[in-house]
């Protein structure tokens, strides 16, 4: 702070040569003349620095006091700007950049938006236009209440969005909506179906009634369960309950993988190429010739891209940037997979599958792979007898009585 | 020799005054090593880096260090800088 507050004050760098330098000093300090940083050469000399107007006053008395005053330096803003006055173009390039840099700093140059899990960035960008928030946007008008309630909207998986700004750097905080879960509900009427094929081995009714025996079989979608419960009262209606039971049954898989033994695989040639464009706001001027990217058409690129952002972080960001490619040469080679590697991805993959298959709660009591190579892939197939819950919940929907036909 | 004090001096002592405002006798402070105040100064004598002489009416303070330097200066007050070695009063 006290250095800013010297340098809009002008100031100047003096040397005091005489006989009586401290005489110089003391009247100095006898007429309240502040001076600054004394640095005294020898017995005879020493520079000071003093307040621009104090100047005059300071020659005076160095003249009284036997000394001659030589000014060194000159500093400070009033200086500068008294040296600035005749030159007009760069005044005029200095009111101009302020200007720009004021405009600059009102509109959105760059916009941040936070990861979500069920939603692409892409869409929330695009909803984020939609709504007015944009590269290039006056950021000023935004009210987050709009915003949001447009990209809500827009895109329902979303339960709560803020745009923060901070100088022309626009944050999207975001969080995602949460799937309220099912609620198991004791009045609804229910009853349990298959949901797959198998012989029953296991039945424990909690609530309901079995429509199915140890030992039988089923089919998917057969009811196991009923949710009719009738009366032993001959004339009191059928009771309709929630069905509760687990099912267990004997069940058969036939799950199929293939995997291809040759894929194509990147070989970088290491030829690496620059090149460079301009960004201003939405607009792109390409550094390069264009016409080059249709060169080769049997060349291929990977381009990775970094942008360099004329900003000063957390102050201000302003729409230039410059864009730096690095384009790596590759070329694509087709390699022969290990037959036993590929076996043994395929049957890992197939045991989860099976897992995913019979839940938690089943078991594997039998299983047998089998492989064979055709059309250049391997087809591994997983036979495997489980044991599992099959039955599965469905609304009860009451069938339609025929009409009584009158005699 | 012990130095004659002046009227006011001694007229300080047995009243028990402040001397540096009564008998207008300059007063020293220094911190530590780097940092020393003179008050009721009646202006410097010598002004160099290794020594810096100041006028005290009755008595010359001399400081001898290296380094010294005058960090500000008024009619009243005068504040020094640097690695003091020495005050003497002559």
């Amino acid at each position: 702070m006290a250095i800013l507050t010297e340098w809009l004050r002008a100031t100047a760098r003096v040397r005091v040569q005489g006989a009586s330098v401290t005489r110089f000093l003391n009247a100095c300090a006898q007429q309240n003349l502040a001076f600054q940083k004394p640095d005294p050469e020898d017995e005879f000399s020493c520079t000071i620095t003093l307040r621009k107007r104090d100047l005059e006053k300071a020659q005076t008395l160095s003249a009284r006091s036997g000394c001659t005053l030589s000014v060194l330096e000159m500093r400070g803003a009033p200086i500068v700007l008294r040296r600035c006055r005749k030159r007009f173009v760069l005044i005029a390039l200095a009111v101009l950049s302020c200007a720009a840099l004021l405009w600059s700093s009102l509109h959105i140059w760059e916009i941040d938006v936070q990861s979500a899990e069920g939603v692409e960035e892409t869409e929330i960008r695009a909803a984020l236009d939609r709504a007015g928030v944009r590269i290039g946007s006056f950021w000023p008008t935004f009210s987050n209440a709009q915003i949001q309630c447009a990209v809500l909207q827009d895109l329902p998986q979303l339960s709560w969005l803020a745009v923060n700004i901070n100088g022309s750097h626009a944050t999207v905080s975001l969080r995602e909506r949460v799937e309220v879960p099912e609620i198991y509900d004791e009045k609804t009427d229910v009853r349990l179906v298959a949901s797959k094929a198998g012989l029953v081995t296991k039945l424990q009714v909690l609530q309901g009634r079995a429509v199915v025996s140890v030992g039988q079989t089923v089919l998917p979608g057969e009811t196991l369960v009923s949710c009719e419960l009738p009366s032993s009262f001959e004339k009191a209606p059928t009771r309709l309950v929630h069905a509760k039971a687990q099912v267990f049954a004997r069940t058969w898989y036939n799950l199929c993988a293939c995997a291809p033994l040759e894929r194509t695989e990147k070989r970088y040639t290491g030829r690496e190429r620059r090149r460079f464009a301009l960004e201003i706001g939405n607009r792109r001027i390409n550094l390069y010739n264009v016409a080059d990217n249709s060169r080769n058409l049997h060349t291929e690129y990977d381009t990775l891209s970094k942008e360099y952002r004329l900003a000063v972080r957390d102050v201000f960001t302003t729409p230039l940037a410059l864009v730096a490619e690095t384009r790596r040469e590759f070329t694509r080679q087709t390699v022969t997979e290990d037959a036993n590697a590929v076996y043994r991805t395929l049957e890992a993959q197939l045991l989860q599958r099976l897992q995913q298959e019979i839940g938690e709660d089943g078991t594997v009591t039998a299983q047998s792979f089998s492989a064979e190579e055709r059309d250049g892939c391997l087809y591994v197939t997983l036979h495997a007898e489980c044991v599992e819950d099959i039955a599965r919940e469905e609304l009860y929907t009451p069938e339609p009585t025929p009409p009584v036909q009158e005699e | 020799m012990a130095r004659k004090l002046s009227p006011a001096e001694r007229a300080s002592e047995i009243f028990e005054l402040p001397a540096e405002s009564f008998a207008g006798v300059p007063k020293l402070t220094v911190t530590g090593r780097r940092y020393a105040i003179v008050e009721h100064h009646r202006g410097l004598s010598l002004y160099t880096k290794e020594r810096i002489e100041v006028e005290g009416g009755r008595v010359r303070l001399c400081i001898s260090g290296t380094d010294l330097s005058l960090t500000a200066m008024d009619r009243e007050v005068l504040i020094l800088r640097g690695e003091i070695l020495s005050a003497e009063f002559e």
